[in-house]
Parts: C-alpha cells; sequence; structure tokens
C-alpha cells in the first residue's frame, strides 16, 4: 500500500512537471499563446532579401533580474515598474510617457508590450534564461543589471542577435566591444570622474577642506572595476589615498575595516557596497561612534530604497551618485514617483536605480518603434542614430540618447544626491541641485 | 587599537561561536551535519523581528519565547525529517539539512520578501566610551547572551539527568540503549536543543545585523570552520574554535588586511586539520 502511494505520487509530480513545462516557458509563467504571432517565430534575417515578417500583435521585451536569491528587492521594485510601463504603452493608465495616448506601438502596427521574466541570480543562470528568452519567447530585447550577468547574458545575444540594455557600470563593457549591447546611463568611469568634481568643486566652491580620500569597495566585479577607476582619478584630481579597503561583501562583520578608517580618519570615505554591506557599515560606524566629514557611495547600497527605510535618520549627510532622483525630472518625475508609490509597489518610494534600469524597457520599446522594426540590425542601426524622447515625456531627465559604437549613450550625466530627512536631494551639478549639500557631517554623538 | 580589537574579536567569535556549538551538538550525537543551522538562527531573526514589530517585545526579552518555539520547530524537524534520513544511506543523512536550509531560505524569500529588515528602539542602544576602548552596548548583548548559553548548556549537559542521557547517547548508541536510554528522544532533545541555541543566536544578533533570509550563510561557513578547528562533537571545543576564529578574523583585518582575514581563517584551519585532524580538542 505504502509502495503505491509514492508510485501514485511520484507520476503525479511527474505529470504535472510536464503540464507546467508545456504551459509555462518562465519561471514566473509566459502569458504568450502557440495563436500570438512572436518575433521567435520569424528567422532572424541573413540578407537583405530575407521574406519580410508580419508585424507581430505583441512585442516581447524580457526582464532579466534577480528573482530569487537575496537581492531581490531591488528587482521586485524593478517589476513593479515593469507593469507601470506595460499599462503606460498599453493605453491601460494615462500618464505623459512615450506612446501613452496611443494603444501600443503605432509604427508596429498597434503592437502591444509584453513583459516577460527571466531570472538572473547568478550569471550563469542569467545566461540560459537570456538564451531561453531570445529563443524560445522571442524577446525583442532583454533589459538586465549588473556587469558580471551582462556579461554572460551577452553570449547568447551576440549569437542569436539580440538587443540587451542593461546599466551594468563597468568600463570592460564598454571595451569588449559588443555589437548589440548599450547602456543608457553613465558608467563606473563617469561617476567615478563625476566624484572627484563634486569633491574639486565643494573644495572650491564652498571651502570644504578635502585632501585625503579611504576607498571601501567591496571585492566583486562591481567594487574592484570601481576601486580601479577611483584609484585612477583621485590621482588625476591630487587626492591623497590614506586607506584602500577590498572586502568580501558577505563578510559577517567589517569592525576590523571600521577601525582602520577610524585610524586613518580621512576627510572623505568613498564607498562602493551593496545594500547588506552599506546597512553593516553604517551600523559599525554609529558603534565606533566614527563617521566622517563626508560619505560618498556609489550607488549599490546607498541607492537602495532599504538603506533609508533602515537607518531612518542615520542616513542623514550620506552622499551618492546617481542617475536620477525626483527633483531632477520636474513634474513628470514627481508624478511617476507618485503614481508608482499609490498605485504599484504597495508604498515603496521609487528610486534611482530602480527608474533608470526600468527605463531602459521603454527604450527598447521606442527603439523598436523609431526602427519600425523588431529585426535587432535595424533596432541597433536607430541605437547609433539616436533615439528621439521628448523631453516633456522622459522622467529621466537625459539629455539625449544616442550610442556609440562601444554601446554608451553619449548624452548622460551623473548627478550627486545627499540624504536628509529620509530623503534624497540633488546637490551636484549645481545647475540641477535642489539644495546644498550640508558640509561637513557631524559625528554620531553631535547629531 | 589592541584594546579595541581584543573586545571585538571576542565579541565575534561568541557569536562563531553560539552557532558552531549547535553544529557541534548535532553531529556529536547524531552524526549529522546541520547545514541548516544558519538558517535556523535566520528564523529566530524573523521571530525576533514579528515579536517586536506586533508585540513590541524587545529581542532579549524574546529569547527565552524564541528558544522554546525553535526547540519544538527542532523536535519536529527531528521527527519527521532527520529520524527518517538517519534509516538512509550516509550521504542522504548529510545532505538532508542542506536541502532543508535551502527550503527555508527560499521559503522565507516567497513569504516575507528580500527586504532588508531591522528593529528600531532597541533596549540596549548607544557606546559608552572609556578612551581606550569603546564599548557598543548593542554588541554587549550577543557577548552576554552567548556567555550564558553556553554555562546554562554545559551545566545541562554535565548536572541534569537528561543531558548526561545525551551525552552518553553521543558516546556510544547501543550501549545507551541497553541502559535504558530512550535513544530516540535523546536525538530529537539534542536538535531542539541545537535549533535552540540558534534561536539565542539569532535574537541576540537583530541587536546589531540586519535581518534577511539569506543572512544565516555566512555564519554557518564560519559555525563549521569552528566546529572542525575545535574538534567535531566537542562542544567545549566548538566554543573555544568561535574565539579562535573572531580573533584571528579581527586581527588580521586590523593589522594586516582586510582582504586577508578570511584567508587566514582558512589557512588556520588547514593548518590544524593537517597537524591535528580531529581539531585541537577532538576525541
Amino acid at each position: 500500500m505504502k509502495k503505491l502511494l509514492i508510485w501514485t505520487l511520484v507520476i503525479t509530480m511527474l505529470l504535472g512537471t510536464v503540464g507546467c513545462a508545456g504551459n509555462s516557458g518562465s519561471s514566473n509563467g509566459s502569458t504568450a499563446t502557440p495563436a500570438e504571432a512572436t518575433p521567435a517565430e520569424a528567422e532572424k534575417p541573413t540578407d537583405a532579401n530575407a521574406e519580410i515578417t508580419p508585424e507581430p500583435e505583441v512585442v516581447k521585451i524580457g526582464l532579466l533580474f534577480p528573482l530569487t536569491g537575496t537581492n531581490t528587492q531591488a528587482a521586485t521594485e524593478v517589476q513593479y515598474m515593469a507593469k507601470l510601463y506595460e499599462d503606460a504603452i498599453n493605453g491601460i493608465v494615462d500618464i505623459n510617457l512615450p506612446f501613452h495616448d496611443v494603444e501600443g506601438l503605432p509604427n508596429l502596427g498597434g503592437a502591444k508590450i509584453q513583459i516577460v521574466l527571466g531570472d538572473a541570480v547568478t550569471p550563469d543562470i542569467a545566461m540560459s534564461e537570456a538564451e531561453r528568452l531570445i529563443t524560445e519567447e522571442g524577446v525583442i530585447g532583454i533589459v538586465s543589471t549588473g556587469s558580471a550577468n551582462t556579461k554572460t547574458i551577452m553570449v547568447p545575444a551576440e549569437k542569436y542577435g539580440c538587443i540587451v540594455l542593461t546599466e551594468g557600470t563597468s568600463q570592460s563593457l564598454t571595451e569588449a566591444e559588443y555589437t548589440y549591447w548599450g547602456r543608457s546611463f553613465p558608467g563606473d568611469d563617469s561617476f567615478c570622474r563625476d566624484t572627484f568634481a563634486f569633491m574639486d568643486y565643494m573644495q572650491k566652491e564652498e571651502g570644504a577642506d578635502i585632501k585625503n580620500v579611504a576607498l571601501v569597495c567591496e571585492d566583486t566585479e562591481f567594487g574592484a572595476n570601481m576601486a580601479n577607476t577611483l584609484r585612477q582619478y583621485a590621482a588625476e584630481y591630487n587626492f591623497n589615498v590614506v586607506e584602500d579597503i577590498s572586502y568580501s561583501a558577505t563578510a559577517s562583520n567589517v569592525t576590523s575595516e571600521v577601525l582602520r578608517l577610524k585610524k586613518a580618519d580621512p576627510d572623505c570615505i568613498i564607498m562602493s557596497s551593496y545594500i547588506a554591506d552599506s546597512l553593516l557599515f553604517m551600523s559599525t560606524y554609529k558603534e565606533q561612534n566614527y563617521f566622517p566629514k563626508m560619505l560618498i557611495g556609489q550607488r549599490g547600497g546607498f541607492s537602495a530604497s532599504d538603506f533609508i527605510t533602515n537607518l531612518g535618520d542615520a542616513s542623514n549627510y550620506c552622499l551618492s551618485t546617481a542617475r536620477w532622483n525626483p527633483d531632477v525630472s520636474g513634474e513628470l518625475g514627481l508624478e511617476l514617483a507618485a503614481l508608482f508609490k499609490e498605485k504599484y509597489s504597495g508604498g515603496i518610494d521609487l528610486v534611482g536605480d530602480v527608474l533608470t534600469d526600468s527605463w531602459n524597457i521603454y527604450m527598447l520599446a521606442i527603439i523598436a518603434n523609431q526602427a519600425g522594426s523588431t529585426d535587432p540590425d535595424a533596432m541597433r542601426a536607430a541605437m547609433s542614430e539616436g533615439i528621439y524622447v521628448d523631453p516633456a515625456q522622459d522622467p529621466t531627465g537625459s539629455l539625449g540618447y544616442k550610442y556609440a559604437e562601444n554601446g554608451q549613450n553619449e548624452e548622460t550625466s551623473a548627478i550627486v544626491i545627499q540624504m536628509m530627512d529620509k530623503a534624497r536631494h540633488t546637490v551636484y551639478p549645481a545647475a540641477v541641485a535642489s539644495t546644498e549639500c550640508v558640509y561637513p557631517a557631524p559625528n554620531w554623538d553631535a547629531r | 587599537m589592541l584594546i579595541q580589537v581584543l573586545f571585538e574579536g571576542l565579541v565575534m567569535g561568541t557569536i562563531y561561536a553560539l552557532i558552531a556549538m549547535g553544529i557541534a551538538l548535532v553531529w556529536g550525537v547524531t552524526n549529522i551535519l546541520s547545514f541548516s543551522q544558519g538558517e535556523f538562527m535566520m528564523l529566530s531573526m524573523y521571530l525576533a523581528f514579528y515579536f517586536n514589530t506586533l508585540f513590541g517585545l524587545d529581542p532579549v526579552a524574546s529569547i527565552p519565547l524564541v528558544m522554546a518555539i525553535m526547540f519544538l520547530f527542532g523536535a519536529i524537524v527531528y521527527k519527521t525529517l532527520i529520524s527518517r534520513a538517519l534509516k538512509g544511506p550516509k550521504l542522504s543523512q548529510r545532505l538532508i539539512t542542506f536541502a532543508l536550509g535551502m527550503v527555508i531560505t527560499n521559503g522565507m524569500l516567497m513569504t516575507v520578501g528580500g527586504q532588508y529588515r531591522s528593529i528600531p528602539n532597541l533596549m540596549f542602544q548607544g557606546s559608552i566610551d572609556l578612551g581606550f576602548l569603546m564599548v557598543s552596548r548593542q554588541k554587549l548583548v550577543p557577548l552576554a547572551v552567548s556567555l550564558i548559553v553556553t554555562g546554562l548548556l554545559f551545566l545541562f549537559m554535565d548536572k541534569t539527568k537528561v543531558g548526561k542521557s545525551i551525552r552518553a547517547t553521543a558516546q556510544d548508541k547501543e550501549a545507551a540503549g541497553l541502559m535504558g536510554i530512550n535513544t530516540e528522544n535523546a536525538y530529537m532533545l539534542a536538535f531542539g536543543i541545537s535549533t535552540a541555541i540558534a534561536g539565542a543566536a539569532g535574537c541576540s544578533l537583530t541587536y546589531y545585523y540586519y535581518i534577511y533570509p539569506a543572512v544565516g550563510a555566512p555564519f554557518l561557513i564560519f559555525g563549521f570552520i569552528a566546529v572542525c578547528l575545535g574538534g567535531f562533537g566537542n562542544i567545549a571545543g566548538a566554543f573555544l574554535g568561535g574565539l579562535i576564529m573572531g580573533m584571528v578574523d579581527l586581527f588580521t583585518g586590523s593589522y594586516l588586511s582586510t582582504t586577508y582575514k578570511y584567508l587566514a581563517v582558512c589557512v588556520i584551519f588547514m593548518l590544524t586539520v593537517s597537524f591535528k585532524p580531529k581539531g585541537l580538542f577532538g576525541r
């Protein structure tokens, strides 16, 4: 009887697995049905005389973010944003974003967009998920995050020809000579240069006494690349690096790191950290009653919504480079942030990295529409010529979108924000600053 | 700085020791490697968080309650899962807790999400500046809890009938059975006590660490190394192994380089295993 029960369970599970695999191609369920025409059903044209395929009714855009593992919070917020954009393009929600006044993409026969999810918990999984999205789901492009993931995703993307837009900031991506990759916002080089330009500005315009800096970078691709670039610009701008710390992002404690910083006592600490380690550093700074006159994060954990949520007023005076802040893009940015918070995210604030990571979904739709085609080469050509986005409908406040041969959008720049009273305020460049930078930051016992 | 590093090393060491003692206890009695010890600690952190959010209980105040819940949880896990695995091949016995850990972590990610959480308004906050030493009140909590739990564990294992029966079962299961000890109960108690220790560790860790589903993993690895250093099956050895690791971690990071601190821990471990394969205090 027991054996019969076990065999019945095993057969039921096997049938269930086969049934699920037949219905859904993705870990979160794709809603595509065989009846809908998808770009995957058309062969990638190999010459100019290739058969022209009919315009699709649905255009699929792949979203490859860590859906499992520890870094899911940002991915969850990006999904909320993706849903908002899907609704805006498909005419479900009315906000002054591109295509909001028509349903679907006008140059593609009114095709609606559909977001298809894939898990990018590790670079290896991201690669296999990218292959699935391209070959089975027929996405016209993929949006993802992280430099390490980008490198593996580009393997099937280059092989099959698929546009990939990511905000992986590593310089190695622009050096890799990818054909189908693009980055819409600044990379490490820009962020590091703008960090030291900001410090230089504070010295010259605000009389800040900043001579010695400490670099604190986690030891994966993100931190290691940032460290190299920061050292280069520190030398260029004549700042003295008094401490250069590399630490494990999964560290169980950062006490020795903070003790070393306290001993070195730099004027400014520049950190490249993820959320867990940035929070750990902040709590350890507080324990040791130590806070530098200036602390600048390089996005990562400092850009995460959890940073202010967990630290509250303890996040005051922290600075970070950023791609965007609600106060730089006028009414549309504020309206979008409010819509996101009220209708899509269950009360979570919209942060810069979530907006800029997800904006690439919209960019793929705009690129395909402008190209009048979902062919990857046509889309890439349009990216090189320049993509027009009405500034009144661009919440990112970007100056434009023209993707160089190395994939970098040449018309973008970074900002510096300061956290104060549980909000982020743009403090640099002066042209877009909403408030002045508070310097120097007081120590914990003086707050 | 030396005194500060010594103090911080002691604090970290006691935290590693708490994890290590739970692993050592389970291994010593049941020969099962508790790969899910870090996840039990993570569950305890969430319990402490929800007791604080719903009932305003400080994590220190919720330690007895969380330990009791985790003990029951451990006993149920033993009865439903571990006891059955013990009848199977050795490989299944080794991997069952690994699978359990994955289920717990991913289950928590699905149910509570990946958002980082912390407990505001802790009972003990701030630092005491002694001039030569900065003592964080928050770090004193895991230090005190670790020492108290360790003391209670030794008392229990040494002075109580139940503790002696667990030790007897660990030494020789067959002989213990012949002497009238219910060895199955002894196994279950050992597993339950191990998860209760993880409960104490989790509650005290909420005082300075952030709560998220994967928080257990870094501590688990150090817990295992501490057990290997101290000697498998030796709870006192595991405690001392944890302290050694805490000191090596802090001294290497503070005086050599932060890049090498985990390398140093692993080198010490490799040397110990090479020259004393059963650990420093292993039998």
